[in-house]
């Protein structure tokens, strides 16, 4: 099979970890757009340095997140997700599903600890997450920890009296 | 509450559909990147075409002024300093990538980046800074020698001739330097600072503070 067979290939089976990643940091439809195209475009770039130590999956994410938090985003204004901003979509009709405000309470951290959170979420263990980011076992789990608190507080408190 | 299961429904919800088709795939590995880093290289890529364009215009220069060596010498100077900067260019242009190698964390591959980004703006700005007045002085001596029949030791000798070198010199050098810097930060430095905070995040810098 050949290089560019493989990778369409392997993109399309873990598409899903590039559209997450978009959305949990992008909110324009035009730079969702281009974000979309650079994190392929890297990926591609990349893909010749990849030699199959880790899990492709985990390969991509380090480099979805990596082109993600260097993205030039252009002058315009980006919503901020603000306590009242989530708590007046989490409150709108109809209610929104627990899962989505789950989506909107990550969304709302910074961009190192939503990172952080949704390596957690899909299932990476802190010494992966360590080896992806960087950051040392240690660091990543007193955060994680402190993070998980709050959103599960959060969500809570949001999701209070349905279920 | 188990936010792992809220997390999976969210998964099987939102990101499980698959929509990219070959086509926007290839469309994509065969576009321009919007990066810094990629920016960067291009921007030294056009600078080193420059560069050959001027070295060439110079080679003519001397070739139509080969009777004068001393202005042959003078152009010969400024050429070298670019042919060099040529070189210096292309090598610092081909250390810009922006791929992922399969070991670096996103920590590392920030730290890289930054530096990358730092040492080609330190590059262009303290090339452009010793070039100015070499080129100053040179384009002086050829302007002077070119209107005027003089002998570079008379020129040499002019004190009024020095004097305005030094003072176009000590006035472009400045200027070069400032102007750089300036164009430099608002070229980059959102992308720096951006860059800075990140790394100062994952290296557990501002939360090792907010602990004591």
């Amino acid at each position: 099979m050949s290089t560019e067979k493989e990778f369409i290939q392997q993109i399309k089976e873990h598409e899903g970890i590039i559209h997450k990643v978009i959305g949990l940091y992008v909110d324009h439809q035009e730079d969702r757009r281009d974000l979309n195209q650079e994190i392929l475009l890297q990926a591609w770039k990349s893909y010749k340095n990849f030699k199959g130590n880790s899990k492709f999956s985990t390969w991509l994410y380090k480099v979805a997140l990596n082109t993600t938090l260097s993205f030039k985003r252009r002058e315009k204004p980006i919503e901020e997700l603000t306590q009242q901003t989530i708590e007046q979509k989490a409150g709108v009709e109809p209610k929104k599903e627990r899962y989505e405000i789950l989506y909107l309470l990550v969304k709302q951290l910074d961009e190192i600890d939503r990172m952080l959170m949704t390596l957690h979420l899909d299932g990476y263990n802190n010494p992966e997450i360590s080896e992806i980011t960087g950051m040392t076992t240690n660091n990543v789990g007193v955060k994680i920890h402190r993070l998980k608190s709050k959103i599960v507080e959060q969500l809570k408190k949001y999701t209070n009296g349905y279920s | 509450m188990d936010i792992h299961k809220e997390w999976e429904q969210l998964n099987n919800k939102l990101f499980s559909n698959q929509s990219l088709i070959n086509e926007e795939i290839m469309s994509a590995i065969t576009s321009e990147s919007n990066s810094a880093i990629e920016k960067i290289k291009k921007g030294l890529t056009i600078k080193s075409y420059w560069c050959l364009f001027f070295i060439t215009g110079f080679f003519a220069l001397m070739f139509f002024n080969r009777a004068n060596t001393t202005i042959v010498a003078a152009i010969g100077i400024v050429n070298l300093i670019y042919i060099i900067g040529y070189f210096m260019i292309r090598k610092q242009a081909n250390k810009m990538s922006t791929e992922q190698t399969n070991e670096a964390s996103i920590l590392d591959t920030m730290k890289r980046n930054e530096g990358l980004i730092k040492d080609t703006i330190n590059f262009e700005r303290n090339f452009f800074v010793f070039l100015t007045p070499v080129i100053v002085l040179c384009s002086m001596v050829y302007g002077r020698m070119s209107k005027d029949e003089i002998s570079i030791e008379a020129l040499l000798a002019d004190s009024k001739f020095l004097i305005a070198a030094l003072i176009t010199c000590s006035l472009a050098v400045p200027l070069v330097y400032f102007i750089g810097n300036y164009l430099n930060k608002k070229s980059f430095q959102r992308d720096i600072d951006k860059l800075q905070h990140n790394i100062q995040k994952l290296e557990g810098v501002e939360f090792l503070k907010s602990v004591g």
